[in-house]
């Protein structure tokens, strides 16, 4: 008897063993919707990782895993397509997971809600709108109109073009080869600018700012912090024009002021110091 | 065309009229009228007292059957009534014991074939065809919410003081100088970017 019941438990957990991974992995889904070209999109995934990229299709894509307290749910027209993973069992209130990847026609116009959200958007060359509290945020080679906002999760933009709008508070904003009309704040939350052209605003609280080899040339760089500091690092044979301000003293570091026809950097802060850095040659 | 005399000082496009509402306020409430003769309707109706009361009064009417067909239509229509019956036939054929049978038999397979297909596909809990049923997590409907506010409430708690603090900062150098438009810049960023912090913090679970 006593053998029985021990060879009873040992298959029990052999078999939780051997299924543990495939729980864990969540139940695979795949899903596709006929597309326009500039289908509006949205998407609701709460928690988890969705990665979406562009292919030229008309139609849009999903295929990944749903975690064990979300349930799927979608539908819509050709024009408008809405899916997402909400709560399996009803007064559940646990953040429903999954882990997707999307593809969608280049053009589309993308609106995604995440709460805790690890989100990667490649290519897009319609419109984007995410939102978050926490997580991660990174944005590739997008050209339309873009708009991030988040509390918590830092927010990476590479090689964008088009309009740019982010929204952040803790969470570290960095841009890289960001060529847009942009609009950035922050409150305690860094923000950096690497290469690029951008033409526009960056304001924080505290969080600090830095700049490094921007081609303004044409353009206008407006930073502004309350208690941040800001640093700007510039190649002096193309500095652009510079106008620093600050209630916490002079400026430091290298005197530039460069010059109109590379453009003009506005640095203005409370009581944060400006630092100014000449890149290496 | 007929206009009526209650017509507001705005200026019209072109062909909007009240007779041309009239004559396409049934195509309108079928949804056959294109997006810009919709749009040229609902324009006119908003600016003409008559024709939005006329167009208030169909919305809440039921909507009128089809007038009878005419006899060479409905001759042909019902031709091809006759010829649908003929197709289903089979039907008939079918109600056999032997046609029951069968007929379980395959609804069986297929029910089978999609309870599979759907587990492997999308968790097994949701029928063939549910792409088509949204359940939508509209404002509030989602149970989590409640939490989701909170948590980014806590998140933002720390940014919220230092904004305060920031705030408070400028208001004291603003007694000094009172007409200091930097300062004042400085304030009414502040300020747009501690709305837009409640903004967001409201909207987490929306």
């Amino acid at each position: 008897m006593m053998w029985r019941l021990c060879f009873g438990a040992a298959a029990l957990y052999a078999l939780l063993i051997g299924t543990a991974p495939v729980m864990a992995q969540g139940t695979p889904l795949e899903r596709g919707f006929s597309a326009s070209p500039d289908v509006a999109l949205r998407i609701y995934l709460p928690k988890g990782r969705l990665r979406v990229s562009t292919w030229s299709r008309d139609s849009v894509h999903v295929r990944g895993t749903v975690g064990a307290s979300g349930t799927y749910f979608g539908g819509g027209t050709p024009a408008h397509v809405k899916f997402g993973v909400e709560p399996r069992t009803p007064g559940d209130t646990r953040l429903p997971d999954a882990d997707w990847v999307v593809q969608v026609p280049p053009q589309a116009r993308l609106w995604i809600k995440q709460v805790e959200g690890d989100l990667e958007v490649t290519g897009l060359q319609g419109e984007l709108e995410a939102y978050t509290v926490g997580g991660r945020m990174v944005v590739r080679q997008v050209t339309g109109q873009t708009t991030l906002e988040s509390i918590d999760a830092p927010v990476t933009v590479e090689a964008a073009r088009g309009d740019l709008r982010i929204r952040g508070s803790k969470g570290a904003v960095a841009l890289r080869d960001v060529n847009a009309v942009l609009s950035v704040g922050t409150v305690s939350g860094t923000v950096t600018v690497t290469g690029g052209r951008p033409d526009g605003r960056i304001e924080t609280i505290g969080g600090a700012v830095g700049v490094e080899g921007p081609e303004l040339r044409d353009a206008e760089l407006e930073v502004q912090t309350h208690s941040g500091t800001i640093t700007l690092r510039v190649d002096p044979r193309r500095a652009p024009k510079m106008e620093l301000s600050t209630r916490a003293g002079a400026p430091t570091g290298a005197p530039l002021t460069g010059q109109t026809r590379f453009g003009r950097l506005v640095a203005r802060s409370f009581k944060g110091a400006i630092l100014v850095q000449s890149l290496p040659q | 065309m007929t206009q009526h005399t209650s017509h507001s000082a705005n200026p019209r496009p072109a062909g909007a009229a009240c007779d041309v509402v009239s004559s396409q306020l049934q195509a309108y409430l079928a949804g056959t009228l294109s997006p810009e003769e919709s749009a040229r309707l609902e324009w006119h109706a908003a600016s003409c007292e008559v024709c939005e009361q006329e167009l208030d009064a169909a919305s809440t009417r039921p909507v009128a059957f089809s007038p009878a067909l005419p006899p060479s239509l409905r001759g042909s229509t019902l031709d091809a009534v006759q010829t649908h019956r003929r197709g289903a036939a089979w039907y008939t054929r079918w109600r056999t014991r032997e046609g029951i049978g069968l007929g379980l038999a395959a609804a069986a397979v297929l029910v089978i074939a999609v309870s599979v297909r759907d587990r492997g596909a999308a968790g097994g809990d949701r029928p063939a065809g549910a792409e088509t049923t949204v359940h939508a997590p509209e404002a509030g409907e989602q149970n989590f919410s409640h939490e989701v506010v909170l948590m980014a409430g806590a998140q933002a708690a720390t940014e919220f003081s230092a904004l305060d603090a920031a705030l408070a900062e400028l208001e004291v150098a603003l007694t000094v100088t009172p007409d200091d438009a930097d300062l004042r810049r400085f304030r009414s960023t502040i300020r747009t970017r501690r709305d837009e912090l409640e903004q967001r913090v409201r909207n987490a679970a929306l």
